[in-house]
Formats: structure tokens, C-alpha cells, sequence
């Protein structure tokens, strides 16, 4: 026993989860495929999953929960963090600028990322009958989520639902306003910082360091939490198999190849064309110097481990001054975050088929600004794209059941989709800093071909 | 240095007036459509940026005012002095108004006609306004609604008196412990506080264009034929307002301090004008501070003590718009006000003022209650809800420049300007 749990313990967290992911699934398959069985031969009286599932469901649910309690602190003290650690005066127009071609390249992603989820269109395959059937007052539920959701705001509403008494929103868990507060928040305590009035700046150090410390605090609280999410896993698959069967499959495979398929048009169309039409250069030369920082990110899944690589090459290769490189490439790491971009709206389309929330132009422009600012906060937060995916569900307006079910499926296949978000989000922030320093004659000399 | 508050000033005082002419463009060309759902919402989205500060800031500010001013006799005096002055300038802004409504009677001449016109005209919305105050809160329920149950509830629902009361008693204990350890709190919440004024002073640079779409869409939407047959009962209003803001505030300051009342006028323009605009005093508050204590001087302890709290339940121009409408009101029914009738208008709307304040649309709740306590038809309300929103602009810049000269008048007092 005390040997499973070490060897349990030295195995990486992600591999623990995919082993659980796996177990759930074969486990579910079964159970589902026990009770297909029951019914052929018209045996009356429960199945096994039906007898099962309520007492497996619950250690999935207390996963989803713990992840809700931590959601709305995390990304208020970590866009405040983000935010006030942003150096504006410091760095000036340059700074500014890098920050809005970050965000540029954030929302092109974002809307890449659902134009392709809307093109794929996962989830419309699992019917929503089979899924009414098992789960008979789910029907009511996904009804009221779709009514709760957006039905074509006006402008107005979507402008003046920005801001809000920032305690209310706390209190509901509504999350453009916190966001749109957190960010002005952090701004205004930067400015202040910088403003040189001793005083001023010493309460807010105070200020900020009390934030930072609560950020950290919420951190480790997530650490912990994750710790539990083999469990949960386990649990989520096994009912989410259990209940649909194969069929689950086909929004697995969806997502995961939209995902796929969004990021290579990302690397290979979008950040070309955004090169060569910012600095007029050969873009797949550019695409090349990087490669190396490129494919540590895919193998490390970590922006941070892949940092001082991709400073190197930025410095050494691209040829980009160190006051530049030195500065954009960590503020990257932390604020954009490209690949959740993309990513993000193929869940949230797969969570309005599967729940059949109808999705407006008007929702979908929600969608995209939240994934945009949301992401912001992402950077440095362990398992920061599945509480992007909270704040984006319940923004749609699902319900805590519903918003299981996703999780779960976000679960099973984060570790995989990870890899090529990292590597999207090295890929941006490098592209970015280029095409500043083209763009600022921040380039040393021109580099040449290899 | 180059003065960026009159730069402001002018910039905002020119989107007022472009404003304005968009507006009647739009009037007489009929985009007023247009204007109403696609220039409107960057106003009241001005309007909510501020607003969102609010909270925060009121909390704060407050709580650092009071602990600041470090010893419990002197916050009681200045406490009981801005207190003193709210009342005053209550009760003469509404006799101010009944004086004026019954000397001018403007409502005597309204015919049978115009009153069925105009209530027909507006019925159905303030239909719903005017059933909500079923019952009348008595003082006792006004009292104890100032306490919370739940501090962190207060924030959440904005409720302004709940907050100011906890903030009071905070910053008051803080005082009340070691110096060492009060002293991290009181810093954590200035930090917080200076933030907030940061965060105003990042919103105030779009204030031009809010300002614009903020007029624009009240003068696009504003149909002339409406305010010429109120217009006697307007300008007994508006003429109140004016002389109110003149007389009571420049005789105040005149009176109790060496500020020039030019000055005075001068440093609060910035506030007035996006009081004007957003009609709403609370949501102007952060302006408000940042003028009073920049441009006027008067120092931080004292205006953060006194100026959240006038913006909750100092409402002088809305305490004189409550007297000239309730006997307007009469009039138009014909309905003869005794002075018993009259005092108690004095008394309810001064007190419904305090209580209902924070609900919006409050000045027509407030009204409502008046009404009921002196036995004249509710509907009555419907007649001057045709020029109810310009008034209301009108009121506000009264409302603040009224909290403003407080905070004048008692800093004056401690010799603090």
C-alpha cells in the first residue's frame, strides 16, 4: 500500500490523469455497455449503472465545486497581480504596444478559434435525446440554461453589463464585470506606483504585495485541488461513459482535432500573414529560427520551463535587443495565451450543441471578449485554461451539472491539447516581440537564413 | 505645469454643448431613434464606469477620513456640524420651494385639458414607478434599515447608508487600538482609496464623450410641446434651484470662510457639469471629492468624511423640487394646502430623503411618500413626468454643489482650508 501511494505520488500528475481518464472510460463503457444488455433482454428493475452511478457522481461533483469555490478569487487577485505588474510608464509606447499587438494576436486567435469550433460544430452529433433519456430531469435544466442564456443582447446591454458594482459581481460570479474592474484596478495601482510620491507608492507596495499574497495563497490552494483531479476524473469519466457510451466519443475526437487544427492555422497562416504584413519580411524564415523554443514547449507543456530558451533564441537568433526581449517575452508568458484562445470556444460550442443553447452573434461576440480579457489572468495559474473554462460556461449560463459534464471532457483531453497550446503561446509571444522590434528598430542586425 | 482640470473642464463643457446640438439635430431630422440605442449606451456606460467606483471609494475613503481625524470629540464635532449644515440647507431649500410655489401658484392656470393630455402621455411607465411605495417606511424602520446584517451584504447591494454606517464605526475603532496595529489597516485602505481616485481620474479623460452621448440622447428624446405646458411650473423649478445654489451656498461660504465664491463656483464646475449630465449626485461623488479636495483645498479627512455622506442624504435641490411639486400638484387638482399641510411636507420629504436614498428613481418614490402624507392623488405624478429627467439634471448639480460648500463650511470651521 505505502509503495502504491509513492509510486502514486512520483508519477506526474498528468500522466496520473490521463491513466484515470482511461480507467473511466473503459470502466464506463462497461457499465454502459451492461446496461445496453439489460435492456435488449427486457430484464425490468434497475440496471448496474443506474445503481452505481448516483454513488460515483458525487466524487466528480466535488471536483467541479472545488474548482467553483476557487474560480472567482483567482481570477480577480491574478488580473489585479497581471495587471498592476504591467509596466507602462517604464516602457512607454513600446510596452503599450506590445501589450495591444498581444491582445490583437489574443482575439484574432479567438476568433479563429470559434469560427472553427462553428465550422466543426462538435457536439451536434450527440444527440440530446439519448442524453434527456438517462437523465430525465436534465431536460428542465438545459431548457432554463438555454433561456438564461443571451438571447441577442443590443448593444447596450452588452456595453453596461462591462461594469458593475465590483461586490456584486464578486457575490454572483459575474465575470466580464470582475475582469473589467480587476484590470482597471491593477492599472490605476500602477500608475499610482509610478506617480513618485513616496507615501503613495509605499501604501501601494503594501497594497500590491497583500494582493500578490493572495494570489500566491490561491495558487497553492489550486495545487492542492489539483492534486484531487485524478479522482475526479476518474469519477466524471466513468458516469459521462456510463451514460452515453461511445457516443461521447465523437465530441473527444471533435474538439481535440479543432483544437489541432486551430493552432496550426494559427502558427502556420495567422502569425505569417501578421508578420508579413507588419514588417514586410520572409515570415516563414522567422517561423523557423524559432522552431527549437517551438518544440520544448510542446514537450514541456510549460511557458515558464520553455522561458530562458525562448529569450535565448529571441535574443540570439531573431536578433532582438535584450531590453526588449527581457521584457516582452516573460509579460507574454503571462498574458497571452493564444492557444486557450483558440481553444476555448470549441468547448463552449460543444457545451450550447449539447445543451442546445442557441448561440447568437451576440453571444458569440460575449464568447470571444471573455476568452480575450479572461485569458489575460491565465498566465502562471496551474490548470489555468479549466478555470478559463468555468468563467466561460458560466457565462453562457449553465448549470452546475452541465458545466460537470464539460469539465469532464476539458479533463480527459487537457494534457494532450496542452502541449500544442503551449507551443501556440511561445509561438505568439515570439512572433509579437519580432514584429515590435521590427517594427521599433529593435532589431540588431538581420539575421540570415541558417 | 499645464492645468489639466481646465482643459477637462472646457473639453467636457464642449461635449455638453455638441451634445446639445446633436441632439436637437437629431429632434428635428428624426434620428432620434437612432441616438436613443446607438449613442445612448456609451452615456449610461460612462455613467456605470463611475458608478462602479463608488462603493469601494465611499467605503474607504470614509473609513481612513474618520480614523484619520484620530481623536472621537473631534470627529463627533465635525460630525455633528456637517450634520447641522445638511439639515439647515434642507429645510431652507424646501421652504424655498413652497415659497416660491405658492407665490407664483403655477399650477393654478393648467387646464382640465392639458392635465389629461399630459397624464395620458406618460401613464403606462410611471404606472409601475408610482405603486411600488405601497407603505410609507416610518422613521423608526428608516433607523434601523442604517444598520447592516451583514456588512459584505451592504456592498453587494450598494446600499449607500448601510455602508457609510459600517465604515463610521470602523474607522472609529480603528482609532480606538494600537497605533502599530491599526496602522497597516489604515494604509491597506488608503492604498485602496488612492486607487480608486486613480481609476476616476483614468475614467474622467473620456468624460467629454460620455457628456456628449449623455445630452445628446436627453435632447434627442425631449419633445418641446411637453415642456411648454409645464413650462411655468419649470421655471419656478429651475429658478429655485438657481437662487438656492446662489443665495444659501454663497452667503454659507461668504459667512464661515475666506474662499471667494468665484472660486468656490469655479473648482466644483468640473463636478456640476457631470452632475448635470448623469443626473445622479452618487455617481458624480467621485468627481466630486477629487474637486473638492484638489481644486478647493479643503482637506482629505474632512472630505471624505463629509461628501459620501451628503451625496446619500444631503438632497437639497431634490428637497426643493419635492416642495414646488407637491403643491404644484395641488394647484393643478385644486386642492388647497394648509400650513399644517405644508410643514409636513417640510418634515416627510426631508426624512423619505434620508431613508429611500440609493434606490433609483428615487426622487419620484420620495415624491410619492409627500404626496400620500398630505392626501393628494398619487396619478398626480404623471403630470410632470414629462420634464421630470431635465429637472432632475437641474437638482443634481444643486444636490452636489450643496455637499460641496459642507465640506467648505466645516473645514472652514477647523481652520483647515
Amino acid at each position: 500500500m505505502k509503495q502504491f501511494l509513492r509510486l502514486y505520488f512520483r508519477t506526474s500528475l498528468a500522466l496520473r490523469v490521463i491513466v484515470c481518464f482511461v480507467a473511466g472510460s473503459l470502466l464506463g463503457g462497461l457499465l454502459w455497455y451492461q446496461s445496453q444488455k439489460v435492456g435488449q433482454a427486457e430484464i425490468v428493475g434497475p440496471t448496474v449503472a443506474e445503481r452505481i452511478i448516483p454513488y460515483i457522481s458525487p466524487f466528480g461533483e466535488i471536483f467541479v465545486h472545488m474548482l467553483k469555490m476557487i474560480v472567482v478569487p483567482i481570477i480577480f487577485f491574478s488580473l489585479v497581480s497581471g495587471a498592476s505588474s504591467l509596466p507602462i510608464r517604464r516602457f512607454g509606447r513600446i510596452g503599450l504596444k506590445t501589450i495591444l499587438w498581444y491582445l490583437f494576436c489574443s482575439l484574432l486567435a479567438a476568433v479563429l478559434g470559434t469560427c472553427i469550433a462553428l465550422a466543426i460544430n462538435p457536439g451536434s452529433g450527440a444527440n440530446l435525446d439519448a442524453w434527456q433519456e438517462l437523465m430525465g430531469a436534465t431536460e428542465t435544466e438545459a431548457s432554463d440554461a438555454a433561456q438564461r442564456a443571451p438571447v441577442e443582447r443590443p448593444l447596450s446591454q452588452l456595453l453596461l453589463n462591462l461594469f458593475r458594482n465590483p461586490f456584486e459581481a464578486l457575490a454572483t460570479g459575474n465575470f466580464l464585470p470582475i475582469i473589467v474592474f480587476a484590470i482597471m484596478f491593477g492599472l490605476a495601482m500602477r500608475i499610482s506606483m509610478e506617480s513618485g510620491d513616496e507615501q503613495r507608492v509605499a501604501r501601494q507596495e503594501l497594497l500590491g504585495n497583500l494582493l500578490e499574497a493572495c494570489r500566491d495563497a490561491m495558487f497553492k490552494l489550486v495545487d492542492w485541488i489539483l492534486e484531487y483531479s485524478p479522482i475526479g476524473v476518474l469519477a466524471l469519466t466513468i458516469v459521462n461513459f456510463g451514460l452515453y457510451g461511445p457516443s461521447i466519443v465523437g465530441p473527444y475526437v471533435s474538439v481535440t482535432l479543432g483544437v489541432v487544427l486551430g493552432i496550426t492555422g494559427m502558427v502556420f497562416g495567422v502569425y505569417p500573414t501578421f508578420l508579413w504584413i507588419v514588417t514586410r519580411r520572409n515570415p516563414l524564415s522567422v517561423i523557423k529560427q524559432i522552431k527549437e523554443p517551438m518544440i520544448m514547449a510542446f514537450i514541456t507543456r510549460s511557458s515558464a520551463a520553455t522561458l530562458p530558451l525562448s529569450i535565448k533564441t529571441a535574443e540570439q537568433k531573431l536578433r532582438i535587443r535584450n531590453e526588449l526581449a527581457s521584457f516582452s517575452l516573460p509579460l507574454g508568458a503571462t498574458i497571452n495565451m493564444d492557444g486557450v484562445c483558440v481553444h476555448l470556444p470549441m468547448f463552449a460550442v460543444l457545451a450550447a450543441n449539447m445543451f442546445g443553447i442557441k448561440l447568437t452573434v451576440g453571444s458569440l461576440a460575449l464568447l470571444v471578449m471573455t476568452t480575450v480579457l479572461s485569458s489575460i489572468g491565465a498566465g502562471g495559474v496551474p490548470g489555468g485554461s479549466l478555470m478559463l473554462l468555468f468563467i466561460i460556461l458560466e457565462t453562457m449560463g449553465l448549470n452546475g451539472q452541465q458545466v460537470a459534464v464539460i469539465v469532464a471532457l476539458a479533463l480527459g483531453i487537457n494534457p494532450i491539447l496542452d502541449m500544442f497550446e503551449t507551443m501556440n503561446n511561445i509561438t505568439g509571444d515570439l512572433v509579437c516581440s519580432y514584429a515590435v522590434a521590427a517594427n521599433e528598430n529593435l532589431v540588431d542586425a538581420e539575421f540570415q537564413g541558417e | 505645469m499645464k492645468s489639466p482640470r481646465l482643459q477637462l473642464y472646457t473639453k467636457v463643457l464642449i461635449g455638453l454643448l455638441v451634445g446639445a446640438v446633436f441632439g436637437i439635430l437629431a429632434n428635428r431630422w428624426g434620428f432620434s431613434d437612432f441616438v436613443h440605442s446607438y449613442v445612448k449606451p456609451f452615456g449610461s456606460a460612462f455613467i456605470k464606469l463611475i458608478s462602479m467606483v463608488v462603493v469601494p471609494l465611499v467605503f474607504a475613503s470614509l473609513l481612513v477620513g474618520t480614523a484619520s481625524l484620530n481623536d472621537i470629540r473631534k470627529l463627533g464635532r465635525i460630525g455633528i456640524k456637517t450634520l447641522a449644515y445638511y439639515v439647515c440647507t434642507t429645510a431652507i431649500a424646501i421652504s424655498l420651494g413652497l415659497l416660491l410655489a405658492n407665490t407664483i401658484k403655477p399650477g393654478v392656470g393648467l387646464s382640465e385639458q392639458a392635465r389629461s393630455r399630459l397624464l395620458q402621455s406618460v401613464s403606462d411607465e410611471t404606472g409601475t414607478q408610482i405603486e411600488t411605495p405601497q407603505e410609507q417606511p416610518t422613521v423608526m424602520d428608516i433607523l434601523l434599515n442604517v444598520i447592516p446584517k451583514n456588512p459584505i451584504r451592504a456592498f453587494v447591494e450598494g446600499n449607500m447608508l448601510q455602508i457609510i454606517f459600517f465604515a463610521l464605526l470602523t474607522g472609529i475603532c480603528l482609532t480606538l487600538i494600537p497605533s502599530p496595529r491599526s496602522q497597516p489597516v489604515i494604509g491597506f485602505f488608503q492604498g485602496i482609496s488612492d486607487v480608486m481616485v486613480q481609476m476616476v481620474h483614468i475614467i474622467m479623460k473620456i468624460a467629454p464623450y460620455g457628456v456628449f452621448a449623455l445630452i445628446s440622447a436627453v435632447v434627442a428624446n425631449f419633445g418641446s410641446d411637453i415642456l411648454f405646458v409645464l413650462l411655468k411650473y419649470s421655471i419656478v423649478v429651475v429658478a429655485g434651484l438657481a437662487l438656492h445654489a446662489v443665495l444659501v451656498y454663497s452667503a454659507a461660504i461668504k459667512t464661515f470662510s475666506k474662499l471667494s465664491i468665484r472660486d468656490f463656483f469655479k473648482g466644483i464646475r468640473p463636478a456640476q457639469l457631470i452632475a448635470f449630465s448623469s443626473g445622479s449626485s452618487s455617481a458624480t461623488l467621485p468627481v466630486t471629492m477629487e474637486c473638492t479636495e484638489r481644486t478647493l483645498g479643503v482637506p482629505s479627512g474632512i472630505v471624505s468624511f463629509a461628501l459620501p455622506l451628503g451625496a446619500t442624504i444631503n438632497m437639497d435641490g431634490t428637497a426643493l423640487y419635492q416642495g414646488v411639486s407637491a403643491v404644484f400638484i395641488a394647484q393643478v387638482y385644486g386642492i388647497d394646502l394648509s400650513l399644517a399641510q405644508q410643514l409636513t411636507i417640510v418634515v416627510t420629504a426631508t426624512l423619505a430623503s434620508v431613508g429611500t436614498s440609493g434606490t433609483p428613481g428615487a426622487g419620484i418614490i420620495t415624491l410619492a411618500i409627500v404626496l400620500k402624507s398630505i392626501g393628494v392623488p398619487l396619478e398626480g405624478i404623471g403630470i410632470i413626468m414629462g420634464v421630470e429627467r431635465i429637472l432632475d439634471m437641474c437638482r443634481s448639480v444643486v444636490n452636489i454643489t450643496g455637499d460641496a460648500s459642507c465640506a467648505v463650511v466645516v473645514a472652514s470651521t477647523e481652520s483647515k482650508v
